[in-house]
């Protein structure tokens, strides 16, 4: 969806620049949320203020919104349809090989040094043998992130 | 009910960083471990709807376990509940940078967030597991599956679709 985003802002509408598209995305990253929907809400901001925002975020998550809840509803109907019930018994643990390229991913991009791999190691362990909310850790590693990494990136 | 799916959706589109897949641990805690709206095989239906349906995961799943549990209004509502959160964080950055002009601290914060990220991805992936009926042929198609998007760099959707046929065909 991203790439879809720039092609229309920065190419075609011309509404930003391309380094100032790139600050768009490094905050549409670091805010909680899902990223295209940042990204819209940011960009609605810079070009129309306050109402731009409205109407941008209320843009990306209109029409996706009207299509999902129609397979949703359909797939409801159909749900114990033998072709239906085969189709997801496969597709469940798909999806599992899908978290699991999306983690690795993720890791070779985020633990660059021994400081990411303690913090992400820590995280680990604090949600799965000791039961911690996913939150609170995440809130922690922020901290973490604005004590240890300050220097590197300054 | 909707307030509570809203109070839910809310926490989610709040501390969810990381985007995309990011989302799916905090989503599994809240809906399946805390509030017991879903099991963990509704979970993995519910990623699957949201990953071949466009628009943002965590949307997505608003809209469908919101419709689960409380019709057109819980989609509305959840759909509502995951994104204004996010929208405020990302209104409030937009001002502080305007102003202060400098991405650095918020860079340092992003490079401790990420390694937590990952755990939480992990986290989610062995709880996923734990949760499954594994028999041959699920761990045939979850191996072939990391394989086609990770090492050959198949489209995720193109994957799912095509593991979905092998069902069709095999299951």
């Amino acid at each position: 969806m991203i790439p879809l985003i720039r092609q229309e802002v920065v190419e075609r509408r011309r509404w930003l620049a391309p380094e100032d598209f790139l600050d768009a995305l490094a905050i549409a990253q670091s805010s909680p949320g899902p990223v295209a929907v940042n990204l819209a809400v940011f960009i609605g901001y810079r070009v129309a203020g306050a109402g731009g925002m409205a109407a941008a975020a209320l843009g990306a998550v209109l029409p996706s919104f009207l299509v999902t809840l129609a397979v949703v509803i359909l797939a409801q109907r159909f749900e114990y349809h033998p072709l239906v019930v085969r189709f997801f018994a496969a597709v469940r643990p798909a999806v599992l090989g899908l978290i699991a390229v999306a983690t690795w991913d993720l890791a070779r991009a985020a633990l660059v040094d021994k400081r990411a791999w303690a913090l992400g190691t820590t995280a680990f362990l604090l949600v799965l043998a000791l039961g911690f909310h996913p939150g609170v850790v995440l809130a922690g590693g922020l901290l973490a992130g604005l004590v240890v990494f300050r220097r590197d990136a300054a | 009910m909707i307030a509570r799916l809203v109070l839910a959706f809310a926490k989610v589109g709040l501390f969810a960083f990381g985007g995309g897949y990011g989302m799916i641990p905090l989503f599994e805690r809240e809906l399946v471990v805390r509030h017991a709206w879903i099991s963990h095989r509704q979970f993995v239906d519910a990623v699957v709807l949201s990953q071949v349906t466009p628009g943002p995961i965590a949307t997505s799943t608003g809209a469908i376990v919101g419709y689960w549990k409380a019709g057109v209004w819980g989609a509305l509502a959840a759909t509502a509940a995951v994104t204004l959160p996010a929208a405020a964080v990302v209104w409030l950055l937009a001002r502080l940078v305007a102003r202060h002009g400098q991405l650095s601290w918020l860079k340092a914060a992003l490079k401790g967030l990420r390694p937590v990220v990952v755990a939480l991805m992990a986290v989610a992936a062995v709880s996923l597991a734990a949760s499954g009926v594994w028999d041959w042929k699920s761990a045939g198609v979850a191996l072939a599956t990391g394989a086609a998007v990770g090492v050959f760099r198949v489209h995720p959707i193109l994957a799912i679709l095509a593991a979905g046929s092998v069902g069709i065909i095999f299951f």
